[in-house]
C-alpha cells in the first residue's frame, strides 16, 4: 500500500496494485457523505481488432459499449435494480478507449462494492438476452442520430480520419450491433476484464485498511491467467478523408464543425503537457478575453455556443472549433485567417499565460470537490501514464514559447475538414 | 457544518460553515410571483447583469479581473418553483488556502456583487447596443435548446395544457418576446427586482471571522421584504387531450401530461411516487417499458411537486407510440391499485435520503436545499420525518390523485393516433 500525501492540495491517495494485476486506487475525501467506486477497462470502441493467444480476432463495431449494457444483466435478474436495494445509483460508460463501470452510495457501500466487483467479473450471457438489447441499442442510436451536436461530432470523425476506429461511432450502428453474438461477448470478457487490464478507484470517507483488505480479500478468490494480448492498430494516413462534408438536419440556426487533425507520435509526458499548452493557446486566442472573440460574436459569425478543444490521445489528436452561424464561410475563413495572423505575429504574452493559469488552477480546485470528477478524471490520467494529482506541476512548466510551438504546429491547414450542418429546406 | 442565519441591512445572509471544499459558493436570490410579461427580461436582464459592470464595462475586463481571482465563475440562473420566479446570481471562487496569495477574495467579491446589482441603475442610451446583442445571443440560445426534439416536444405540450398562462411558463422566458424588449423595460424590470423581489444571501465554504463583514457589503435596503410563497391550482379536465406534430425526427417523443389533484395528497407521497413510477433506473416505466418490453431507450417522469404536475417522457419508435402511451398509463394504475411491494416503497424512501445525502457534497445543490428550507420553512429533520410516515395508502393514495391531461406527440412517422 502506498500512501501519497498532496500537501498542497490536501489531498490523500493510497494505491496498491494487487498479486493478480488489478490496480486499486483510494481517494480520500473526509467529511464527504457519498462514496464513490469504478471500475474501468481499458478496452473500448477502437479495440477491435486484436490477438490473444495467438488466434487473431476481427469484432463488430460498438461491442464494447453493447457488453457493456449486457455486463448489468445476470441469470437472477437485473444487477441495476439490487445496487437500488442497497441505496445505491449505478450507471456505466464507454469511451473511445475505456469502458467504466461506476456507482454511488451513502450507505451499505460495500455491499456495493461486491455487487460492482461481481457484475463487473461474472458475466452472463444469452442469445435471448444478445437479441433483446439489439432494439434498445437501436433505439439509444436512433436517439443520438437526433441530436444535432452529436451528427457534427460524428460526421467530423469520418471526415478526419480514413482507417483509425476513432471514426465510428461508439454505440455501432444498427447492422453492426445486428452481428453481435454471446460468444462474441464471452470472448471480449475473457481478453479485456481481466485483472490486470483494469483500475478500480473509490472516492470518498472510508477507512482504508478495511478497503484494501476487503478489496484483496474478494480478488484473490478470483481467477485468472494472464494473456498474450496484442490489440493491432491501423496505420493512419496524415491526409484527412474529407475536405468537406455537409448534413441537412432540422435545426433553427446553420453550425460549422471545423477540424485539425495532428499527426502525433508524442510520450505520455509529452502529450499531458501538450494538452494544457494547446488549452492555454486557444483560449488566449478564442476565449472571452481576446478581441477575436468578441470580433467573431459582434460580426455574427459565431454565438454563446462557440466552442474549441484540443483532444489528444495515444494515437489520434485533433483539434475542433464548433458553434451556430449565419453565415459558415464567412465563419471559417475567419478562424482561419484569425489563425494565419496569429502564426505571423508576436501575439503571445505572458500576462495571458499567467491568467490562463491562475484560471486552470480554480477551475482545477473545483473540481476536486467532486468524488465523480476526481474518480473519472483519475481512471483517465492513470491510463494515459499520469496522475491527476501532479498536473499543476504540467501546468508550471508551460512556457510561452511552449505554446507558440504548439498553436504554430498543431493547426497545420493542410489537415483541416469543415463539416457544414445546414437547415432543412 | 454549521448554517448560520442573520439579517444585515435588511436582507437575510446565511451562511454555511463547512470544510469539505476548496471553493466557496457565494449566491444572491431575488423571488417573486412569475409574470409572463417578465419572465424574458428578467433573463435578459440577469444576462447582461453578469457580463459588464460600471467599473469592469466590457465582457472581456470583467473575465480578466474574475481571472485573477483564479478564474471566479459568476453565472446565473432562473428557475420557477410553485408560481415563483427566481433570478439567482451565483459566484463560486477558490479559498485562499490552496492558492498561497493574499487576495481577499470574499472582499472583493462582495464589492463587485455590489456594483453588479447597481450597475443597471445606470443603464442608458449607450447601452441599447450592448442589450441588442444579448437579445440576439440569447434568442440564438433559446432557439438551440428547441433544436433538442424532447425540449420542443415539452415546450409544445406545455403551451397545449395551459396555453400561453403562467401555469406552463418556463423560467427561462420565450423567444417570442425577446424583439420588443428595450433598454426602458429593462431598466423598469431591474428597479422593481432591487425593491420588490424578496432577496437572500447564500455563502457556503469555509467561514471566517471577516466573512459577514464583507458580505453586509453586497446590498442593503429600507425594509426587509419577505413574500409568500404560492402554487398553482390544477383544473382536473374530465376530457382527455391528443396533439400530435409532424417534423424531421429519427424518432417520436411522446409525453404524457398529467395534473394532480393536491388536495387529496400530500407533497411528499407523489415525490415517491414518482421515483417508483418513472423517477430511477428501478421505476416500473424504466424496468417493465424500457428493459421488459424494449419500448423506448429513453423513458421516464418527472414532477413539478408544488404545482401539482407530472409528466411521462419517452423517445419511441414511430411506429410504437400508441403501445408507449397504453403502456404508461398500465404502470400507473399498477400503483392506484396497489401492485407494488413494500420492499420496493423502503427502497425508494431510502434513495430519497440517500440523495438528500449526496447533495450535501455539492456546494451549489446544499445552498438550494437551504434556500428551500428557507423558502418552506421547514428542515432537515421534518424531511426525513415526512418521508419515513410514507405508508403504502399514501402512494396509492397520491396515485389516484393523478390524472392524464394530455398526449402530447412529436413524430416523423405516419399518424397512429386519433
Amino acid at each position: 500500500m502506498t500512501v501519497k500525501y498532496y500537501e498542497a492540495l490536501e489531498e490523500t491517495v493510497i494505491s496498491e496494485t494487487l498479486p493478480n494485476g488489478l490496480e486499486v486506487v483510494y481517494v480520500k475525501k473526509p467529511g464527504f457523505n457519498k462514496k464513490y467506486a469504478t471500475y474501468t477497462t481499458r478496452f473500448g470502441s477502437k479495440d477491435n481488432h486484436f490477438t490473444v493467444d495467438g488466434k487473431e480476432h476481427k469484432i463488430p463495431d460498438g461491442i464494447a459499449h453493447f457488453l457493456e449494457h449486457k455486463m448489468f444483466e445476470k441469470e437472477d435478474g437485473d444487477v441495476f435494480h439490487k445496487f437500488s436495494e442497497h441505496g445505491a445509483s449505478a450507471n456505466a460508460f464507454t469511451s473511445f478507449d475505456r469502458t467504466s463501470y461506476l456507482f454511488s452510495c451513502t450507505e451499505n457501500f460495500y455491499d456495493n462494492l461486491e455487487l460492482l466487483m461481481d457484475m463487473v467479473e461474472k458475466p452472463y450471457f444469452t442469445d435471448e438476452s444478445v437479441e433483446k438489447e439489439i432494439g434498445i441499442i437501436n433505439e439509444e442510436i436512433k436517439m443520438y442520430q437526433d441530436n444535432p451536436g452529436f451528427r457534427l461530432f460524428t460526421t467530423m470523425m469520418e471526415s478526419l480520419y480514413q482507417k483509425h476506429p476513432v471514426r465510428i461511432d461508439i454505440a455501432g450502428t444498427l447492422e453492426s450491433i445486428s452481428e453481435i453474438t454471446k460468444e462474441d461477448l464471452y470472448l471480449c470478457h475473457d481478453t479485456f476484464y481481466a485483472p490486470n487490464n483494469m483500475v478500480l478507484i473509490v472516492v470518498g470517507d472510508l477507512n482504508e485498511d478495511e478497503l484494501f483488505s476487503y478489496v484483496k480479500n474478494h480478488q484473490s478468490k478470483r481467477e485468472h491467467s494472464k494473456k498474450d494480448l496484442v490489440v493491432h492498430t491501423v496505420s493512419e494516413p496524415k491526409e484527412v478523408n474529407d475536405k468537406e462534408k455537409t448534413v441537412s438536419m432540422n435545426v433553427s440556426e446553420d453550425r460549422f464543425m471545423l477540424g485539425y487533425k495532428f499527426n502525433n507520435d508524442l510520450s505520455t509526458k509529452k502529450l499531458l503537457k501538450l494538452d494544457f499548452t494547446m488549452m492555454f493557446a486557444l483560449e488566449m486566442v478564442f476565449g472571452p478575453k481576446s478581441d477575436y472573440y468578441y470580433e467573431l460574436i459582434n460580426n455574427g459569425l459565431v454565438d454563446d455556443s462557440f466552442q474549441f478543444a484540443f483532444n489528444g490521445e495515444s494515437d489520434f489528436a485533433h483539434t475542433l472549433f464548433v458553434s451556430h452561424t449565419n453565415d459558415i464561410e464567412r465563419t471559417v475563413k475567419r478562424i482561419k485567417e484569425i489563425i494565419d495572423e496569429v502564426k505571423s505575429t508576436d501575439y503571445f504574452t505572458e500576462d495571458m499565460l499567467l491568467s490562463e493559469k491562475r484560471e486552470t488552477i480554480g477551475d482545477y480546485l473545483s473540481s476536486l470537490n467532486s468524488p465523480e470528477y476526481i474518480a473519472n478524471q483519475y481512471t483517465k490520467y492513470f491510463l494515459d501514464g499520469g496522475n491527476l494529482y501532479e498536473i499543476l506541476d504540467i501546468i508550471e512548466a508551460v512556457t510561452i514559447d511552449d505554446v507558440k510551438e504548439a498553436f504554430e504546429t498543431v493547426l497545420d491547414d493542410h489537415y483541416v475538414s469543415q463539416v457544414e450542418m445546414v437547415k432543412n429546406a | 457544518m454549521d448554517i448560520n442565519k442573520t439579517v444585515n441591512g435588511n436582507i437575510p445572509i446565511v451562511t454555511i460553515n463547512t470544510n469539505k471544499f476548496k471553493t466557496f459558493t457565494l449566491r444572491i436570490t431575488f423571488r417573486n410571483e412569475l409574470d409572463v410579461d417578465t419572465v424574458t427580461l428578467r433573463n435578459i436582464l440577469a444576462r447582461m447583469m453578469i457580463k459588464r459592470t460600471k467599473t469592469y464595462n466590457t465582457e472581456a475586463k470583467l473575465i480578466q479581473y474574475l481571472s485573477e481571482y483564479y478564474g471566479a465563475h459568476l453565472t446565473y440562473q432562473t428557475s420557477k418553483i410553485g408560481s415563483s420566479h427566481l433570478v439567482h446570481f451565483t459566484l463560486e471562487f477558490v479559498n485562499e488556502r490552496f492558492i498561497h496569495e493574499e487576495l481577499d477574495i470574499l472582499e472583493n467579491m462582495s464589492k463587485l456583487l455590489n456594483e453588479l446589482l447597481n450597475t443597471p441603475f445606470s443603464y442608458d442610451e449607450n447601452t441599447v447596443e450592448y442589450l441588442e446583442k444579448e437579445k440576439r445571443l440569447y434568442k440564438n440560445r433559446l432557439k438551440s435548446m428547441m433544436d433538442n426534439s424532447m425540449q420542443r416536444a415539452y415546450v409544445n405540450l406545455l403551451d397545449e395544457m395551459f396555453g400561453g398562462s403562467a401555469e406552463g411558463a418556463l423560467s427561462y422566458g420565450k423567444i417570442e418576446d425577446i424583439d420588443d424588449i428595450t433598454i426602458d423595460d429593462i431598466k423598469r424590470v431591474h428597479e422593481s427586482m432591487m425593491s420588490n423581489d424578496e432577496m437572500m444571501i447564500l455563502l457556503c465554504g469555509n467561514i471566517n471571522d471577516n466573512t459577514h463583514e464583507s458580505l453586509e457589503r453586497i446590498y442593503s435596503r429600507k425594509n426587509e421584504i419577505k413574500l409568500p410563497f404560492n402554487t398553482y391550482k390544477m383544473d382536473i379536465n374530465k376530457v382527455l387531450n391528443y396533439k400530435v406534430d409532424y417534423d424531421d425526427v429519427e424518432q417520436s417523443k411522446a409525453i404524457l401530461g398529467f395534473k394532480i389533484d393536491k388536495e387529496n395528497t400530500s407533497e411528499m407521497a407523489v415525490r415517491i411516487l414518482n421515483t417508483m413510477f418513472g423517477g430511477s433506473a428501478s421505476s416500473y416505466l424504466f424496468k417493465h417499458l424500457r428493459e421488459e418490453r424494449s419500448l423506448a431507450y429513453q423513458i421516464s417522469s418527472t414532477v413539478d411537486i408544488k404545482n401539482g404536475l407530472l409528466f411521462a417522457l419517452a423517445g419511441v419508435d414511430h411506429s410504437r407510440v400508441k403501445e408507449t402511451e397504453e403502456h404508461i398509463l398500465i404502470e400507473l394504475e399498477k400503483f392506484q391499485n396497489g401492485d407494488f411491494t413494500d420492499e420496493f416503497l423502503e427502497e425508494t424512501k431510502n434513495k430519497i435520503l440517500s440523495d438528500r445525502q449526496n447533495s450535501k457534497d455539492r456546494s451549489k445543490a446544499l445552498i438550494s436545499i437551504v434556500y428551500n428550507e428557507y423558502l418552506m420553512d421547514t428542515d432537515e429533520r421534518q424531511f426525513i420525518e415526512k418521508v419515513n410516515n410514507i405508508t403504502r395508502e399514501d402512494i396509492i393514495q397520491a396515485a389516484k390523485s393523478v390524472h392524464i391531461d394530455t398526449v402530447y406527440t412529436l413524430t416523423g412517422g405516419q399518424s397512429d393516433d386519433s
